[in-house]
């Protein structure tokens, strides 16, 4: 996209501003560090507006912005070969408050009843706990609707390998909810 | 119909609305037949759902303003390394332009065209046909150099063949494409000689022979004419004259210490 200075200045804040919150979501499930995560969409933001130039309108700015967000995050992974401590996801002053949880519409289903004494906490905890490629899929897929297609290209690998991984962990997923909860979900 | 098994497998993305193996119709009605499949897609729902509610839990939160005020300070940087970059580049494609057409410029002006034999042949059978050679006011070397140097452009140094009999009669120029020829017309014992000058002209693109440390060089004219050719910084000279070849070279070498000792 031929912008220059300004009006490519506009017309990338335009598109980045609405995302910042997502973005900062997204980048806290995967690092679960506050700062890392601030940073990484920090990084984020400022690699997407040197590469907008690439950019072709009409296009996915969206899954664009959270490709590089975790590229980002998984080379830092990579070079940090770190595992960040656990912090509460929890928005502050509505710890535990609030469970605006699974409005399962199955009256009359034994599940559905058992799925509302499923907490997000337990959720997260499960989420934390799944191994960490399956964890970035899992949250790239079923916590950003990013298609199965977007997660390829940003994780670098066949479509195949995502639904595998995707798959591999809901199933992790619900057998650890299942210890957490001593409720069977299936 | 499709195993449970197989039906199992495609939950997950029948649950995203995902395309899979077997088409959503018979995926469903095998749902409405089948309890235990029918709770497996219910428990993908679930979680997904799940998932959801997790995400919505959570959707107040946000970034410190120092993100956005960061980012923004990094883009003020980056607008600047840009602006100077493209300025940078430019200048540097401004400085290869001028290069070009500076070094094209220089070239063309310094490039080194053959000498134009025939057409130094065919003027020489036009002077012996008229046996008349341009006059000269003075005719002397020095004045006969110093005026073709303003005629031609060339720095010249006059030619004196009088050891050798020779006596300038006169001096004129002819044109020749995009470049103008000098000749100093003598009369010697062998006849009439001219010394052609062509400034950028001194290719000869034949053998030479080596003359009391010149290079000399002598086309085949297939006419009575004879040419012997030499090049001086450039400047080709050629000296036509209806003699011998051997004769014609002594007037040559005579010419070019001629130069020499003028120089």
């Amino acid at each position: 996209m031929w912008l220059f200075g300004g009006d490519k200045r506009r017309k990338f804040e335009q598109l980045a501003r609405p995302l910042l919150k997502p973005l900062y979501q997204t980048a806290l499930r995967l690092t679960r560090q506050t700062e890392w995560a601030e940073d990484l969409t920090q990084d984020t933001l400022v690699r997407a507006y040197e590469r907008f130039h690439l950019f072709t309108p009409g296009t996915n700015f969206r899954a664009c912005l959270f490709t590089i967000l975790t590229r980002l995050y998984l080379n830092d992974c990579e070079r940090a070969r770190r595992r960040p401590s656990l912090v509460s996801l929890q928005p502050d002053g509505d710890e535990g408050e609030e469970r605006d949880f699974p409005s399962l519409d199955a009256s009359g289903d034994p599940e559905a009843a058992l799925l509302k004494n499923v907490l997000p906490e337990d959720i997260q905890n499960a989420l934390d706990a799944l191994p960490e490629e399956f964890r970035v899929a899992v949250i790239l897929v079923d916590l950003e609707d990013l298609s199965y297609q977007e997660v390829a290209t940003a994780l670098d690998a066949p479509v195949g390998t995502i639904r595998s991984r995707v798959s591999r962990g809901r199933g992790l997923l619900k057998k650890m909810l299942n210890a957490a909860t001593h409720l069977l979900l299936v | 119909m499709p195993s449970c098994q197989e039906i199992r497998e495609c939950l997950p993305f029948y649950a995203d609305s995902e395309s899979s193996a077997i088409a959503r119709p018979e995926i469903e009605a095998h749902l409405l037949e089948c309890p235990a499949c029918n709770r497996e897609a219910m428990a993908h729902q679930n979680l997904r759902t799940g998932l959801q509610s997790l995400k919505r839990s959570q959707a107040d939160l946000a970034p410190s303003p120092a993100v956005w005020e960061g980012a923004s300070a990094r883009w003020n940087q980056q607008d600047k390394r840009r602006s100077r970059l493209v300025k940078a580049r430019f200048a540097t494609a401004g400085v290869c332009l001028f290069s070009l057409a500076f070094g094209g410029a220089w070239a063309w002006r310094n490039s080194v065209a053959e000498f134009p034999t025939a057409a130094v042949i065919a003027d020489y059978q036009n002077l012996q046909k008229n046996n008349a050679p341009p006059q000269l006011k003075t005719p002397d070397p020095d004045s006969a150099a110093q005026w073709l140097r303003n005629q031609i452009g060339a720095e010249i140094a006059p030619v004196n063949l009088s050891l050798l009999g020779g006596r300038l009669e006169g001096a004129s120029t002819l044109a020749q494409g995009r470049f103008k020829i000098g000749r100093l017309a003598y009369r010697t014992p062998a006849g009439i000689i001219a010394l052609y000058i062509a400034p950028r002209q001194g290719r000869f693109d034949a053998p030479t022979r080596q003359t009391e440390g010149t290079s000399f060089f002598e086309p085949n004219t297939h006419s009575p004419v004879a040419l012997a050719g030499w090049t001086r910084g450039g400047v080709g000279f050629g000296l036509a004259g209806e003699a011998e070849s051997k004769t014609l070279e002594k007037f040559a070498v005579a010419a070019v210490k001629s130069q020499s000792v003028a120089e």
